[in-house]
């Protein structure tokens, strides 16, 4: 098994005190608790720091942790020695830590598993609730983000998702286990929006209920649509005769495409909308289009001459505004 | 997972019934004085009943409270402090996702 130097893990020196260990836990957890962190391997990360924290804060635990793993790195392999339990006594100590269930083969092949230390923690992104105390009980409710695309908001309907779900077995590594759960996504949800799957969290304890699963659903970024809430938002490219005579154009939508009438005398960054074309929901959201004048390179000798027909004849100024002259 | 299983159904959070404060308590796991201290501080809030045994939340609270619970738990964070942190939480969540329109957003 490997090797964890958990005072590296802590970012401090073997020789650190124990108000040093703890500063540099509580910074560290701060950063990476999951909750809080938007790094996308925030869970293992505070895993590992409160494993690292659990040992180092423990006189007991520490000294037994130096004296084994003198001339160890990070990584390495390692074997306990054959009877090594024998000089240290854990026992009745407890684990103070937030969530033991987790901790790696390293720590328990140390320091034993963790009697009533909660449960394993929950998936990647977010933290699981601690189990219920006691030998029967609720299963812990799980929290996830996932990312769904927009058109699967728009309709709803079975999507697939992956978790990575951290767990402990008896014998062996603790182990990223990626769980695949095919969802029933209800129509019209948004970007931050939760979604509740009852019964898809924890197991339930001596008979207790299982706990739920909550999702946090994120948008997969689109190449044309950008939703707010309900609401989705396009930049519309029209051309410049689009804009000024006004004109009937095709608009994609997440239902489909649809004719839309661009009134004579559009100005780019104009927002027109298309009341009802967003998310579905009650009131459903609407799609904004933002009007984008796209002015096309002449590609023939006729095309430039049209616009030296309208340079001549249009007497028009786009920077009047800036200097105070009439347009 | 199988092909054939059974989809599994989601339910929207904000159309979820409101919760009681024993519901809280239990799902949680945590008495309901903490409950209380919670809703003092503002960590949590009841959209209606004037009395603790008559409070409703709104669904979100569950997740809110839960937070907080590991906040206190794994940070050592106070209800206040949670109160705080939850909402800063929240408003870089929303900051995250404007600037992600924004990013998306060609003209900007």
């Amino acid at each position: 098994m490997e090797y964890k130097d958990y005072y590296s893990i802590l970012g401090v020196e073997r020789d650190a005190s124990a108000d040093d260990i703890k500063r540099a836990y509580r910074r560290l957890a701060r950063k990476y608790h999951p909750d809080v962190s938007s790094e996308t391997d925030a869970e293992s990360k505070f895993q590992e720091l409160q494993e690292a924290y659990e040992v180092l804060k423990d006189p007991e635990k520490r000294a037994a942790y130096d004296q084994l793993g003198q001339g160890y790195r990070q990584g390495q392999d390692f074997r306990p020695p054959p009877d090594w339990e024998q000089h240290f006594d854990f026992g009745g100590g407890g684990f103070t830590g937030g969530d033991a269930g987790a901790f790696s083969d390293f720590f328990e092949s140390l320091f034993g598993r963790a009697a009533g230390g909660g449960g394993t923690r929950g998936f990647d992104g977010f933290g699981g609730r601690g189990a219920a105390g006691g030998f029967h009980g609720r299963g812990q409710d799980h929290t996830a983000r996932v990312e769904i695309p927009l058109e699967t908001a728009y309709t709803g309907g079975q999507h697939t998702i992956t978790l990575q779900s951290p767990e402990a077995p008896a014998r062996g590594n603790v182990q990223s286990r990626p769980r695949s759960l095919n969802v029933r996504i209800p129509a019209g949800v948004t970007d931050g929006q939760q979604i509740r799957l009852s019964g898809q969290g924890g197991g339930g304890v001596g008979g207790g209920e299982a706990g739920d699963l909550y999702l946090e659903i994120h948008l997969r970024p689109h190449p044309l649509f950008r939703p707010d809430g309900r609401d989705i938002h396009l930049d519309l490219p029209i051309a410049p005769w689009e804009a000024a005579l006004g004109a009937t154009v095709n608009v994609p939508t997440l239902g489909g495409e649809v004719d839309m009438r661009i009134p004579a005398g559009a100005r780019s960054g104009q927002r027109l909308r298309l009341k009802g074309r967003g998310l579905p929901g009650s009131p459903p959201g609407d799609q904004y289009l933002q009007l984008r004048i796209v002015a096309p390179s002449p590609k023939s000798d006729e095309d430039r001459e049209l616009y030296e027909r309208m340079r001549d004849q249009m007497a028009f100024d786009p920077r009047a505004g800036m200097y105070g002259r009439a347009a | 997972m199988k092909r054939d299983e059974p989809a599994i159904e989601a339910e929207l959070l904000e159309a979820l019934e409101p919760v009681g404060l024993r519901e809280l308590c239990r799902v949680c796991d945590i008495e309901a004085e903490y409950v209380i201290d919670m809703v003092e501080v503002g960590v949590i809030e009841p959209h209606a009943g004037r009395r603790p045994n008559e409070w409703r939340f709104p669904p979100h609270a569950l997740i809110r409270l839960q937070r907080a619970v590991r906040l206190r738990r794994d940070l050592s964070v106070e209800p206040a402090g949670a109160a705080l942190a939850l909402d800063l939480i929240d408003e870089v969540a929303e900051l995250r996702r404007r600037l992600r329109r924004l990013e998306g957003d060609p003209t900007i």
